[in-house]
């Protein structure tokens, strides 16, 4: 096995598609990782998810040994995904290492979570390597990214690395800073027991709960009996390994490496991310730090389509939440809905992506309400609540006042689109804060905004206001009162709950035409004329009208068919669990994902 | 068991001496019933088509026909049959020996004078043949045409040329057939208003006295349907209910009267064997995958000849799909099936079962349904409907509306 000092732990963290995947990908070729035969593209974005959507989700460890001259070294990589809901992956990955690899994409140069990414990992003291990466493209422009980089992060420009990572440029150049500039794992003092950080787990059905390790002291063995120390729940140890990126099962993992631990545990509720593995014949003295408890921003229902799949998404969401600390659940009930779960997401594209996965990886079939932030409330009669469903918030005679959440933006953009960016910023009632200019073509912008105008459609319109050059990175910033309201969206006059949203009041009007409009497009037509409603207060906003259905007719009847049609129903029966029957009209699953994509103001 | 099961004196007069007394509901055929002979053949199969046929091998035809006597000779007509309906699959390829083998034995349990109406390519017409359905009694022919258009055809993947259909319905007149159906399709991928209305000229100049105009179902597991996929092609509803409602116009106003949902008339030509289905009446189907209906009974026989013909060897023969329907079930199913018709469904009936008639009346009042004397009947926009009302009525009317019997809405096989 290879000593302390021959192993180095790094990551690369990055804004969203700078090329963190595809670099790993020659990483893992050139040290001979994966044969030629089994790679391909983006190899660590392994889920479905992420090769569809063609975006890391989760932190992806590997472990290499790299022969340089005659001398090994280990090297356990992680891939980070660049989305800011995603940053909690990326600071629990940064714990686990003593380097990042910062790529910034030559022609896009630094963006927000670039920013964002860098001050994580000098915050937990990190060795950080600039890398331009994509020198290759026509529009790169190494210089002016490495002015950028001494001015916003004051990197001088020689320790800055060019690369291109599709075309293999470069690539010696990073290994080497990994190798001469990252340093190894440092010396544990002595007697402080054996400790290894919890960074991520899964569960597997056939090994139980799978927890990643990294070892900050002592070692693991198979067989031995380890313990967590938050927890104290104690077990033994059925097999550890490393990552190649599959997992490869190994004798032992040793003091500064990074690998799996597979217990006996099958309770997903025992094993908590951050906690600290350690041996029960070499004690731990104290924790380590672990980590952070993450805060949800955004909240949601959710509920299973079939009310008989309740203790499935229970467990469901059990396992999941095993694998993404920073969503949280809690159970809830409704009178249209039945039992279900509200859920805390970090953002928007993070809810839908654990609604993805338990729609595939758990075959559910599920309905999200729609999100909501918390809101601090305090009514006439004295009393305070928060609320982060829209169905508790208490009628306009009942208020005294709201509060809502506030963020504090830091929005990066090219010069040219920065006139259309104000105004976006003052549509969604946010306020600027400072402007600073990056270079001579890119500024960014701080603005205080409320939580909720960035939610649903922010992003995308930054994104097409500066044709994909502009970027946002956010955190919160404390409360304000505002003029909130209950906009209710009513389908064949019953409220649907789950279509229920807090608003501020000058914008109730055009949310709620938007909305009546996208069902209107969403629901299927029925037998009846069906009006679509936005009410606040009782006081109807808004209206559309569902045309009845002209046509649905199968054209033979004659008694051979029957029993044929019969098996047609059935079929047809099956489609409609993909239905939420919701007093006297039928809700398709993915109107509940689609009404999402509506809302503008 | 409700209504007419067990109504004529079942012993005697059959000459089965092994027949019990009370005979299983499998076994009987009620006097007055309308019978149905499934034949699974076709020359060629069809890219749209769903039935259950094949293109028979050599022998395939021996174990049919001995098929259909080993069933008849397990069965118990208790009267004389009002309709006899042979369709397929395509019964116009039986030989002329045939057709009186089999034919001879039916003709013999039929009122005298009633509706018995084969189904036919006009490819199959020969002398011999046409021959033979007299003599056993046949008169009524049902030419399967679907288009006279190549390209239409094509688009449906039909290998029947239908370029000499007007020569041979020529024969036919000739011959002396008058009582003639045809068969046409609606809503063929490329088919526009143009198209239609050429289809339903050339149909109309060689006068039959009946027309089937069936709107283009893709249905699961047809080559159609696959293809039509692979290509990203769409059914679109609005569209398909234009056409279908222009070829309403162009055939009423030649003088049609519209019956049912795809089917046209001359007055005094509506089909009996059709309107006992369609009423809710009693059918025996005899052959593979014939649907029965008889009592209170509902069931089918299997599924391909050999399947069908294992059956056989058992007394009552094997089944599938066997339910019984409780008396509500089968007023809903009048309601379901007669409110595709224009004879519509009795208003009194309704009362049978709680929560039908405040169906009835909300879907007159969104102009679905009108009264018409003492029947509900459908409006025309009713008709586009009629799955759709089929399923509100199943849906909400009496706790424990049977879940399978009706046709399901838009079908799943389309692709919408
Ligand atoms: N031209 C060029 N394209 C590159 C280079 N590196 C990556 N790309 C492309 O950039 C896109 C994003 O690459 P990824 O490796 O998935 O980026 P990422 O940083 O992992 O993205 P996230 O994980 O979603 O944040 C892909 O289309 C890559 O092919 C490069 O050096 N040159
Ligand atoms: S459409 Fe008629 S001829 Fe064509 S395969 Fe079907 S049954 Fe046979
Ligand atoms: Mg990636």
């Amino acid at each position: 096995m290879l000593d302390r000092l021959s192993i180095r732990n790094f990551c690369i963290i990055a804004h969203v598609d700078h090329g963190k995947t595809t670099l790993s990908d020659r990483l893992l070729e050139l040290t001979r990782t994966v044969t030629a035969r089994d790679m391909k593209e983006q190899m660590l974005d392994s889920m479905d998810l992420e090769r569809e959507r063609g975006i890391t989700i989760k932190s992806h460890p590997v472990s290499m040994v790299y022969n340089d001259d005659g001398r090994e070294y280990l090297f356990n990589l992680m891939d980070t995904p660049g989305h800011v809901d995603f940053s909690y992956e990326v600071s629990r990955s940064l714990a686990a290492c003593e380097g990042a690899l910062l790529l910034v994409d030559a022609a896009q140069g630094i963006e927000a979570q670039t920013v964002a990414n860098a001050h994580l990992a000098v915050a937990q003291g990190l060795e950080v390597i600039p890398v331009i990466n994509k020198v290759d493209l026509p529009s790169a422009e190494p210089e002016r990214i490495q002015d950028q980089i001494e001015e916003v992060l004051a990197i001088p420009r020689e320790e800055t690395i060019l690369a291109s990572a599709k075309s293999g440029i470069g690539i010696d150049a990073v290994i080497r800073a990994v190798i001469d500039r990252i340093p190894p794992p440092a010396e544990p003092p002595a007697g402080i027991g054996t400790r290894g950080l919890v960074f991520d787990c899964v569960y597997n059905p056939y090994k139980g709960v799978i927890t990643y390790v990294r070892i900050f002291s002592g070692e693991v063995r198979r067989g031995e009996t380890v313990s967590f120390v938050g927890s104290e729940v104690s077990s033994q140890v059925k097999e550890v390994g490393r990552f190649s990126p599959q997992m490869v099962p190994e004798d032992s993992l040793e003091t500064g490496t990074v690998g799996y631990v597979v217990t006996g545990i099958r309770d997903v509720a025992e094993v908590k991310l951050g906690d600290t593995l350690t041996r029960r014949d070499d004690p731990a003295r104290e924790m380590l730090p672990g980590y952070q408890e993450v805060r949800p921003m955004v909240f949601s229902g959710l509920y299973p389509l079939d009310t008989s799949d309740y203790e499935k998404l229970k467990a469901s969401l059990g396992k999941l939440r095993l694998n993404d600390a920073a969503f949280v659940y809690q159970s809830e009930s409704s009178a249209a809905l039945g039992f279900g779960f509200r859920c805390g997401f970090l953002g928007l594209l993070h809810m839908e992506i654990v609604q993805e996965r338990l729609r595939r990886e758990y075959g559910l079939d599920i309905l999200s309400t729609y999100p909501s932030v918390i809101y601090r409330v305090k009514k006439t009669d004295g009393t305070f609540l928060e609320v982060d469903n829209p169905v508790f918030f208490p009628p306009q005679t009942e208020l005294e006042w709201v509060e809502e959440p506030m963020i504090e933006a830091t929005i990066h953009t090219p010069n040219s689109g920065i006139g259309d960016l104000l105004a976006l910023i003052s549509e969604k009632r946010g306020l600027v804060e400072g402007t600073e200019t990056l270079d001579s073509q890119r500024v960014m912008i701080r603005a205080i905004l409320p939580l909720n105008e960035i939610l649903v459609d922010f992003n995308d319109r930054l994104k097409s206001l500066t044709h994909g050059y502009g970027s946002m990175d956010y955190e919160p910033k404390g409360h304000q009162v505002a003029d909130l309201v209950r906009l209710e969206i009513l389908v064949n006059e019953e409220p649907i709950e789950a279509f229920s949203s807090i608003v501020h009041r000058s914008k109730a009007e055009a949310r709620g035409r938007a909305l009546c409009e996208k069902l209107k497009d969403l629901l299927p037509r029925q037998l009846f004329r069906i009006p679509i409603q936005a009410a606040v207060d009782s006081r109807i906003v808004a209206r559309e009208t569902l045309s009845p259905m002209r046509k649905d007719v199968t054209a033979k009847c004659y008694g051979g068919d029957i029993s044929r049609k019969r098996k047609l129903l059935e079929k047809q029966k099956e489609g409609k669990k993909r239905m939420k029957q919701i007093g006297s009209v039928s809700i398709p699953q993915e109107a509940f994902v689609q009404v999402l994509k509506s809302s503008q103001g | 068991m409700v209504a007419d099961a067990g109504t004529v004196g079942t012993a005697g007069r059959r000459g089965r001496p092994t027949a019990p007394a009370d005979p299983s509901p499998l076994r009987r055929i009620p006097a007055g019933a309308a019978l149905y002979l499934h034949v699974p053949f076709c020359a060629a199969t069809c890219d749209f088509c769903a039935f259950d046929k094949q293109v028979p091998s050599p022998g395939d035809w021996q174990v049919y026909r001995e098929g259909l006597e080993a069933e008849w000779a397990l069965l118990a007509p208790e009267g004389p049959a009002s309709s006899c309906f042979w369709g397929g699959g395509t019964p116009g390829l039986l030989k002329a020996s045939d057709i009186r083998r089999i034919g001879d034995r039916f003709r013999r349990n039929l009122q005298p004078g009633a509706e018995w109406t084969v189904e036919l390519t006009p490819q199959c017409l020969t002398r011999e043949k046409m021959e033979a359905w007299r003599e056993v009694g046949v008169n009524r022919l049902s030419l399967g045409v679907q288009s006279f258009s190549p390209s239409l055809l094509r688009a449906l993947g039909r290998p029947h040329a239908n370029d000499r259909v007007e020569a041979q319905v020529d024969r036919l007149r000739a011959a002396g057939w008058d009582n003639l159906n045809l068969d046409l399709i609606v809503a063929v991928p490329g088919q526009g208003p143009r198209e239609l209305e050429e289809d339903l000229r050339r149909a109309l100049a060689l006068s039959p006295d009946h027309l089937s105009l069936y709107n283009l179902t893709l249905e699961e597991d047809t080559p159609l349907l696959a293809r039509l996929a692979r290509e990203g092609y769409r059914v679109d509803p609005e569209n398909e209910a234009g056409l279908l409602e222009h070829a309403w116009d162009f055939l009423e106003t030649a003088g049609f009267h519209h019956y049912e949902v795809s089917n046209f008339a001359r007055p005094g030509h509506e089909s009996r064997h059709h309107r006992t289905i369609w009423g809710m009446g009693e059918w025996r189907g005899l052959g593979p995958s014939a649907a029965s209906q008889v009592g209170s009974y509902r069931f089918r026989n299997p599924h391909g000849l050999e399947a069908w013909r294992t059956a056989l060897r058992e007394d009552p023969p094997a089944v599938e799909e066997r339910v019984e329907l409780s008396p509500a079930e089968r007023v809903l199913e009048r309601a379901v099936f007669g409110l595709r018709t224009s004879r519509g469904f009795p208003v009194e009936a309704a009362a049978a079962v709680p929560g039908l008639e405040g169906i009835l009346r909300r879907l007159e009042a969104a102009e679905w349904l009108r009264r018409g004397g003492d029947h509900w009947v459908p409006t025309r926009a009713g008709l586009l409907v009629a799955d759709a009302i089929g399923r509100e009525i199943l849906a909400s009317a009496g706790a424990g509306a049977p879940d399978f019997s009706l046709p399901a809405g838009a079908a799943p096989g389309n692709l919408q």
